[in-house]
């Protein structure tokens, strides 16, 4: 049993994340704590797990007791044989180059001997069923498969609780199931788990108590289903227009990998394209092709009239805005206003009149105060919004967006909502690939469902989303929303 | 951030500087493409890497500075150079000896100015100093691993390249990105010595002035010395006698203005001849006798500056008229009049008894 | 990491020896032709490279754009090192003697030798360096220096920062990519725009790596990384008679050379 008693904390000059937090967790038990961003949800969980305050600053009162022992008199190697913390980024929490080795990483510095420790491997792949995973090279593995590994490498240390720190925000609607499966498993096999979750609905089945996290408090929690299904009726595509964009027969791979099998698309103003799929169907890599980014290998791409390779990527630029999944990678500058009208410098457009629209609409996504900041500063959402406003400080005519919800919000999730929308009624276009069904029900008048390289279904997202029930996909009209 | 307390580093230090060493090595590909287009830009051939040359120590500064230890700076340039030996760098085991003894300088540096340099920006100069130190190093590698004889002067102007280069991007744009990582909050909670709220944007720029003001100097002096008054001490007119004499000395052709004598010589190579011509220079048992050979020499070498040596026989020499080192463009050229072509020893430096 | 010069797995009899006893005895030939620059000596290591490769099985193409480089490189350095040196025997002047002046640019054959040394010694220290690459897992060379004394939190940097490379490749790839996006082009005219390009790659880069930082330290201290001094091994490499015999060798080698380059021969003689 873990129980946290009175339990406060707060960083070096700051206020209390969190005061006089209660909390337990038993083997067998599934608990969910929500909250919104920045709740301190993510602190709660380092408490849980010891590296507050053995690996982080701060005030801390309270205690927290495991299976009888209290953890402030217990070193942190101790307290992580008992309690494992699966963090948010999977891709951060691998160490090593082989598989074998990152699961083997735990137990050879316990100093288990190497018969036991592969024993241990192997029991910690069977638990999360990854047996055929254990030759392969870390770097190469999918984002699911590493998260999977990284839960392998924590249980090879045979904890007895584990912690994990949102645990399905990059998972696709098929990963999310089998998260669920797997958390079962764990519970089954006696382990105590908690999980600190945003998106509600991707772990509410397995739960056996749901708390809270607001305010500071910690509270138990009734979660009910909410929608975001919008009120406005939906704008119908101008497809009587020449398209904005249009691909025909595009393939292309890397390697040997096929990523994109002899797909044809085309893109007319005033649609909004919800690009749905597993993950690893080429979603990403569609995009890449159709903002010129990779040239296909077959087949042909055309912005408006002219051929995409004949474009210099400044042309490509003032047609189209982009916004890729990390946003890290797509800031520049060094303050939060260099950054965002960048692009107009670039394509010579910093002129008064595109500057004053540029001030207003950063004042409108609550950006205007932090217009003198560094732009990493930023918190993720405020980091992806800077993002979409940079992406479209030009006005483009067509937006092409790869999963810009995650970690947003819900005002976070309306501005950018509301841009699509205002671009749609200027006649501009839009792609957006993203897991979130009620987003594409909701805001999309066009839903193309990609799957292996080529487009599966292509039609209004009602339809698409029954077919994809009829195939057994039906995951996908079910994540998503009721986000805190 | 904590640098005091036990002397083993933390995990997060380790991280730091494996991270950083691998972001550098991965990275060098684009330096070497940035250079290119440098390249490209001014028309020349090569000569960019050098101007590059100080983004590959930024690497190392930059962990000297986020992990404050002795030592450090070291463990991150023979991490950086493994990392560029596995991704199969062009230079081979060379890289990795070569970025261990560019860390190792950084930390020589910081062991000798001490703190870490926010407060002070006497301290600043000295660490763009030990950048552009460490950048250059690699310069006096290079040249010894893949290329003799090149002229002195021209080593140097190189180093003095790879030194301005160091000062620019290990130095003032290192400072840079250093201020730039502590505004993200990137080192949330380790870093305790967060910089206090600034007053200003233009910070950057001003706090760098003085260093600017001070490296610009520094950098105009040390062409002006290389170009100048360097050229003195690395005369292609000078020959140094050394050895078992009672008196060492280094020889210019005014030493004996009133000497020189002309002789008509042959050059009898093994393949080619050079028909007979007129040469004028001091002979060689002038210059010796200067210097007063000791009783037990019996040889004497001949050393040129790209390494070639010739050996004769001491006496002969003593006895030996047509055997004169002559004034040529830009070089001493010995005249071996009765010796065939191969001791006919082109840009001489040393004159060593034995 | 590159898949044509990164390790390549196999059990010749070069993958099987003990990563450490290769890596130091790399270092002490080269370090040995370093000082001791003998054409003979370079040719012959030349050859037990080129061997190497095939008894390793991995493919040195020639047509591939690095082993080109390489050659290319090499016969540079020739040229070059021909062109500067004028001393020894003249074997041809490129320009001949014309209206009495001249001659000029003397090709002679202690020049030829010294570029055959210098283009050989480099031919030979990349070329052996990527057979040990090829050859050597750098997971079991990290835990070799770790077993053989070196503090294991400190080898394991090694690990780490192999772990990464291909990480950052992809992410430098990526942030090109959104650069290209903007419409961002590099601009090397003045060392402002060199600055700029320099700072618009590196700036998300550091962020992005920067902030793995705390997450994988956490990580790794979650799981008992430095709980001792010491730690098992679920997969090492044995130090057996042959890494000992290749040791002795290797370093046998070495005082040779210092013998060699400080006492008996005279220079131009010892460069073959």
């Amino acid at each position: 049993m873990i129980e946290a008693k009175n339990l406060s904390f707060s960083y070096p000059f700051s206020s209390p994340v969190f005061e006089e937090v209660d909390f337990k967790l038993a083997p067998k038990e599934v608990v969910v704590i929500t909250g919104p961003t920045g709740s301190g949800k993510s602190t709660l969980a380092k408490c849980i797990t010891g590296f507050i305050p053995h690996h982080v600053d701060g005030t801390y009162v309270g205690s927290i007791i495991i299976n009888d022992h209290d953890m402030g008199d217990m070193s942190l190697a101790d307290i992580s044989r008992l309690v494992g913390l699966v963090q948010q980024d999977s891709e951060s929490q691998i160490c090593t180059l082989k598989v074998l080795d990152e699961i083997a990483f735990g137990p050879e510095n316990f100093l288990v001997k190497r018969n036991d420790i592969l024993s241990r491997i192997q029991e910690s792949l069977d638990a999360i069923d990854s047996h055929h995973l254990i030759e392969r090279e870390t770097y190469a593995l999918s984002g699911g498969e590493k998260k999977r590994i990284v839960i392998a490498s924590i249980l090879s240390s045979l904890p007895q609780y584990i912690v994990f720190d949102e645990p399905t925000s990059n998972l696709d609607p098929q990963g999310i199931k089998q998260f669920q499966d797997l958390l079962l498993q764990l519970k089954e096999n006696n382990f105590g788990v908690l999980c600190i979750e945003h998106n509600l609905n991707a772990v509410l089945p397995v739960a056996d108590r749901t708390l809270k996290l607001d305010d500071g408090k910690l509270v138990s929690y009734n979660p009910v289903y909410e929608s975001t299904e919008s009120n406005s009726p939906r704008i119908q595509p101008f497809l009587f227009q020449e398209p904005l964009l249009s691909a025909s027969q595009i393939s292309f791979s890397y390697d040997s990998k096929i990523a994109i099998d002899n797909l044809s698309l085309s893109i007319y103003p005033g649609e909004i394209i919800a690009l749905m799929g597993d993950n690893g169907s080429g979603k990403t890599t569609l995009l890449r092709l159709l903002s010129g980014l990779l040239s296909p290998d077959f087949g042909q791409i055309f912005l408006g009239d002219t051929h995409i390779e004949k474009l210099s990527s400044k042309d490509i630029a003032k047609h189209t805005g982009i916004v890729f999944q990390n946003p890290v990678h797509q800031i520049f500058e060094k303050s939060v206003w260099q950054e965002y009208t960048l692009g107009l410098r670039i394509l010579g457009l910093d002129d008064i009149y595109h500057l004053e629209q540029a001030e207003e609409k950063l004042k409108k996504y609550g950006l205007f105060e932090k217009k003198n900041d560094n732009p990493y500063s930023l918190s993720h959402g405020q980091k992806r919004r800077l993002n979409v406003l940079s992406s479209m400080v030009h006005t483009p005519s067509l937006l092409i967006f790869d999963e810009p919800f995650i970690g947003q919000d819900k005002v976070g999730r309306t501005l950018i909502t509301e841009s699509l929308l205002n671009h749609q009624k200027n006649g501009g276009a839009s792609i957006v690939v993203t897991h979130d069904s009620e987003f594409s029900k909701g805001f999309g008048n066009r839903l193309v469902f990609l799957d292996s390289g080529a487009i599966l279904l292509d039609g209004t997202p009602e339809s698409v989303l029954s077919h994809l029930a009829l195939l057994g996909k039906d995951e996908y009209d079910f994540s998503g929303v009721n986000q805190e | 951030m904590n640098s005091s307390q036990s002397p083993r580093l933390k995990t997060y230090e380790i991280v730091t500087i494996a991270i950083l060493g691998s972001l550098g090595g991965a990275l060098s590909t684009f330096i070497g493409y940035l250079g290119n287009l440098v390249n490209l830009a001014l028309g020349v051939p090569f000569g960019a890497g050098q101007f590059m040359a100080g983004l590959h120590v930024f690497w190392l500064v930059l962990i000297r500075i986020f992990v404050p230890r002795n030592g450090a700076g070291t463990f991150g340039g023979f991490l950086k150079g493994l990392v560029e030996l596995f991704t199969g760098s062009t230079h081979g085991l060379v890289i990795v000896l070569i970025t261990l003894f560019q860390g190792l300088l950084i930390d020589l540096g910081g062991i000798a100015i001490k703190e870490t340099p926010e407060t002070d920006n006497f301290k600043r100069f000295l660490w763009w100093l030990v950048a552009g130190v460490s950048s250059a190093s690699n310069v006096f590698a290079f040249q010894f691993i893949y290329f003799s004889g090149a002229p002195w002067f021209y080593i140097a102007l190189i180093a003095v390249l790879a030194f301005c280069s160091g000062i620019i991007f290990s130095g003032y744009f290192a400072w840079e990105t250093i201020d730039f990582l502590y505004d993200t909050g990137v080192f949330s909670f380790h870093t305790q010595k967060q910089p206090p709220p600034t007053k200003e944007r233009k910070r950057v720029i001003y706090r760098n002035i003085p260093a600017i003001a001070f490296v610009l100097f520094l950098t105009i002096g040390s062409v002006y010395y290389v170009g100048f008054v360097a050229r003195a001490f690395v005369d292609p007119y000078a020959c140094e006698v050394v050895g078992l004499v009672e008196q060492p000395y280094v020889y210019h052709p005014g030493t004996f203005p009133d000497e020189s004598v002309t002789i008509e010589a042959e050059l009898q190579g093994a393949y080619t001849h050079l028909p007979p011509a007129n040469y004028s220079g001091v002979p060689v048992s002038r210059i010796l006798h200067e210097a007063s050979p000791l009783p037990e020499a019996s040889m004497l070498r001949v050393v040129a500056r790209d390494g070639y040596s010739a050996r004769f026989s001491l006496a002969d020499v003593m006895t030996d008229s047509r055997l004169i080192l002559s004034v040529a463009e830009d070089e001493l050229w010995l005249i071996a009049a009765d010796y065939d072509g191969a001791y006919w020893v082109h840009h001489v430096s040393i004159f060593e008894v034995y | 990491m590159n898949k044509q010069f990164g390790f390549h797995e196999g059990d010749s009899f070069l993958h099987i020896l003990n990563p450490l006893a290769k890596f130091l005895s790399l270092i002490f030939i080269m370090i040995g032709i370093l000082i001791y620059p003998s054409l003979t000596l370079t040719i012959f290591f030349l050859l037990l490279t080129l061997i190497g490769f095939r008894v390793a099985q991995v493919p040195l193409e020639l047509s591939h754009n690095r082993v080109r480089f390489l050659l290319v490189f090499s016969v540079l350095l020739l040229v070059l090192q021909v062109m500067v040196i004028s001393n020894g025997n003249v074997i041809i002047y490129l320009v001949p003697v014309l209206n009495g002046t001249g001659p000029f640019f003397p090709i002679t054959d202690y020049g030829i030798s010294v570029g055959l040394v210098f283009a050989t010694r480099f031919l030979l220290i990349v070329l052996s360096s990527m057979l040990f690459v090829s050859v050597t897992d750098p997971t079991l060379l990290a835990h070799s220096l770790a077993r053989s004394g070196v503090p294991y939190r400190y080898s394991f940097a090694l690990i780490i920062s192999l772990r990464f490379l291909p990480l950052f490749d992809a992410e430098s790839d990526m942030v090109r990519m959104a650069q290209r996006a903007r419409g961002i082009t590099y601009d090397v005219r003045s060392i402002h725009g060199i600055l700029a390009s320099i700072r618009y790659t590196f700036y998300p880069l550091l962020v992005s790596a920067l902030s793995r930082v705390d997450t994988l330290s956490m990580s790794m201290d979650g799981r008992g990384f430095g709980y001792d001094t010491h730690r098992t091994y679920v997969r090492f490499a044995k130090w057996r008679k042959r890494d000992s015999f290749l040791m002795i060798l290797s370093l046998g080698f070495l005082i040779l050379c210092v013998l060699f380059s400080f006492n008996i021969l005279p220079f131009p003689l010892i460069l073959f």
